[in-house]
């Protein structure tokens, strides 16, 4: 590989040497932190962050935002834990499953709808979607609910068999892979870049902005259904304020991941990478034993940092480019 | 030139990030060698719902403080009101082979259960303060004040006034919720409804505040100004209490106790801002008032005296725990202050076999009501931590 290769592939892979270099600096100034369970957790404590991280990625992606995932995440969870309860106790777990995909489906539609066809503005149109939908948790649900089919729990709380890989980071990495195949691969995933760069021009190009559109709000609304899931799962529960204080991270972890805030631009090896960063620091800072009243600030330095330098990626990969041109 | 200048900045953040971080790490060392004897030493963390927070930082400073003072290893974390980030760190600490005791305040009830059960399968003590978790056999005590309990008793206390007032059980009360998404605020409304509902003649307006004290002006403030007669407010918890209060004075309803147009104000929690400078005015009538500072000094106690002696140390049900009994007193670690916690208010705490009920015992501690004749007690926890600028974590 030639000094030029090597100098894109670090800058195409920055968000990953972060990550290493930030390991690197945690294990040595506690060594404990270098135990399996440890690294495992830093993965696992994310993993249902991942899928609203992903949702709102591919959403970003398109130029647009969705302030809805965790709502939906919500909401989901919500319907189906009330028909398990109380609705129609009995029903079967994959029943319920797909009413949670369902819900997710139908929400995500309902936001397409208004974004691409009606053209509301995305950020007020999903505000009001988040408002609503947690409004009517709140009102069907009325208090956290515990009542779960215990084939719901899995997914966010088991671990294959006697070993300690838990089912939420095998999900994550699973659902991951087929995000990277339908971007990278599909033509649903070329149309969703094309209208993120230029919406006119893909236009131009023959491509329906306003079908691509609602296909990305209603990923957005599976991945966020699939993300309540194993929110669920994780907190053996579903509580009536589900991923509400992860908003924020969701485009936090995307933007690290390289993904950029006016569309067009993210892959899903620099999204994993954001997400796993979000685990890093919220592993790396309890075992470091952080003073509580720092924790944030810490967060904020490191997340400050990661964006900066992802911001300056593109700049610095242009000007390695234009270099060897010369 | 730039790709110079961008590694610099690189490198420099990541020695300032690395530096501080090592800093904590060391200090940390450093407090435990200095006081830490070298063989009983133990490691206990303490986890509170939020830290930043003048209800959580004088609960977590109880234990800090006690636990500090003798000499053994205690640390504490931030949940930021997040149950999900609780159950994560709670999962962190059961890695950490050193650490032996989680004191948690399990704010979102069962909700930070498989941190819980997290803690337990590693072999960690685990005890509940302020709240409990459900029905929550691996932890091997709770120690906490009945707060639904307390604010029926508050709500009582009301209608007792407004019996006096009217002559019989009637009148008008704004009723202040916290976060309606919570099973603590919510059984603690429940209490307060249930007395307030025992009464026909009595009519309650209830508001959401969220736990935010803004919302709660605007609310109370929006129904002061709307209902034609408003009797009492009644808060059960502090943010929205301060909040209530606010209201009261900016809608020129807050009127002393003796005034005709007194509207009767009772909630929960003292505090040194805007509540406790409310009662002295007189416009809050009472405070039905937590030991802050003494959950987790008490929680520590039995913590030690566990991983000391067993479980079987911890008080049989029946017991009725005096001042004298235990020995929970600590010093205010900052120079200026000479004050000791916490005060004996948490006294006589009693033991409850809730086994059936909650999978362990309840040490259930006293509260204390705060009026006009007593809230510039210097024994108050609100009136301590008024004064400490640092807790020290």
């Amino acid at each position: 590989m030639t000094s030029k290769k090597l100098q894109i592939f670090f800058l195409d892979n920055m968000i990953w040497f972060i990550n290493l270099v930030l390991v690197v600096l945690f294990v040595a100034i506690e060594p404990g932190l270098l135990t399996p369970k440890n690294l495992i957790s830093m993965i696992y404590s994310v993993s249902m962050l991942g899928l609203l991280v992903l949702a709102q990625a591919i959403v970003l992606i398109s130029g647009n935002f969705d302030l809805s995932v965790g709502a939906i995440a919500g909401i989901a969870m919500t319907v189906v834990a009330v028909v398990h309860e109380f609705g129609m106790p009995g029903t079967p777990w994959w029943v319920l499953l797909i009413m949670m995909l369902l819900v997710g489906t139908g929400i995500g539609l309902y936001n397409g709808f208004f974004v691409a066809v009606l053209k509301i503005n995305p950020f007020l149109q999903t505000l009001g979607t988040y408002t609503f939908f947690y409004g009517l948790m709140l009102i069907i649900g009325k208090r956290t609910l515990f009542k779960l089919p215990k084939a719901l729990i899995i997914p966010g709380g088991a671990r294959f068999g006697g070993s300690i890989v838990p089912v939420a980071v095998v999900i994550l990495i699973v659902v991951s892979v087929i995000v990277h195949i339908l971007l990278a691969k599909t033509s649903l995933g070329r149309k969703i870049y094309a209208v993120g760069s230029n919406r006119e021009a893909a236009r131009a190009c023959g491509i329906s902005v306003e079908k691509t559109l609602i296909w990305v709000f209603v990923l957005s609304g599976i991945l966020s259904s699939i993300g309540g899931l194993l929110y669920a799962g994780y907190m053996n529960c579903v509580t009536m304020d589900l991923a509400r204080p992860d908003l924020f991270l969701t485009f936090a972890g995307a933007i690290i991941g390289g993904v950029a805030l006016d569309g067009g631009r993210g892959k899903v090896s620099g999204i994993f990478g954001g997400i796993l960063l979000l685990g890093i620091m919220q592993i790396g800072l309890t075992i470091l034993k952080t003073p509580p009243t720092w924790r944030e600030t810490m967060n904020g330095i490191v997340l400050i940092a990661a964006i900066l330098l992802n911001t300056y990626q593109t700049r610095l990969k242009g000007y390695v480019l234009a270099k060897s041109a010369t | 030139m730039k790709q110079r200048k961008l590694v610099t900045l690189c490198v420099i953040a990541a020695f300032l990030f690395a530096g501080t971080m090592s800093a904590f790490a060391s200090s940390e060392g450093e407090k435990t060698a200095k006081k830490a004897a070298p063989s009983g030493v133990h490691d206990i963390a303490i986890m509170p719902f939020h830290i930043p927070c003048m209800w959580f930082s004088p609960f977590t400073a109880g234990g800090y403080w006690y636990l500090q003072e003798k000499g053994h290893k205690v640390r504490t974390q931030n949940a930021g009101w997040d149950t999900k980030q609780m159950n994560t760190i709670l999962k962190t600490w059961a890695e950490d082979p050193n650490l032996e005791a989680v004191i948690i305040a399990p704010l979102g009830g069962e909700e930070v259960l498989p941190g819980i059960r997290a803690l337990k399968q590693a072999g960690k003590v685990v005890a509940l303060s302020n709240n409990e978790a459900g029905y929550c056999p691996e932890a091997d005590f709770c120690v906490r004040f009945d707060s639904p309990q307390g604010c029926y008793d508050g709500a009582v206390e009301v209608v007792k006034m407004l019996e006096k007032k009217y002559g019989e059980a009637k009148g008008v009360v704004i009723l202040g919720l916290g976060d309606v998404r919570n099973s603590e605020h919510l059984e603690r409304a429940a209490g307060a409804r249930k007395a307030f509902e025992e009464h026909p003649g009595i009519k309650i307006h209830e508001f959401v505040s969220d736990m935010d004290a803004g919302k709660a002006v605007t609310e109370t403030g929006t129904l002061l100004r709307t209902l034609p007669k408003v009797d009492a407010v009644f808060s059960v918890g502090m943010l929205e209490f301060m909040g209530m209060i606010n209201a009261l004075k900016r809608e020129e309803m807050a009127f002393p106790k003796g005034n005709p147009k007194h509207i009767i104000c009772v909630g929960m929690d003292s505090c040194p801002d805007v509540i406790n400078p409310a009662v002295k005015e007189g416009i809050v009538d009472f405070v039905i008032d937590q030991p802050v500072l003494s959950y987790n000094a008490l929680a520590a106690y039995y913590v030690l005296k566990i991983l000391d002696e067993g479980k079987g140390a911890l008080p049989k049900p029946g017991t009725v725990i005096q001042p004298g009994d235990v020995d929970i007193k600590s010093k205010v670690p900052q120079k200026d202050l000479d004050i000791t916690v916490p005060a004996d208010m948490w006294a006589p705490a009693k033991v409850f076999d809730t086994n059936k009920q909650f999978g362990h015992i309840w040490i259930k501690t006293n509260y204390s009501i705060i009026d006009d004749t007593n809230v510039d007690n210097p024994a108050l926890w609100s009136n301590i931590t008024g004064q400490v600028r640092d807790y020290g974590f």
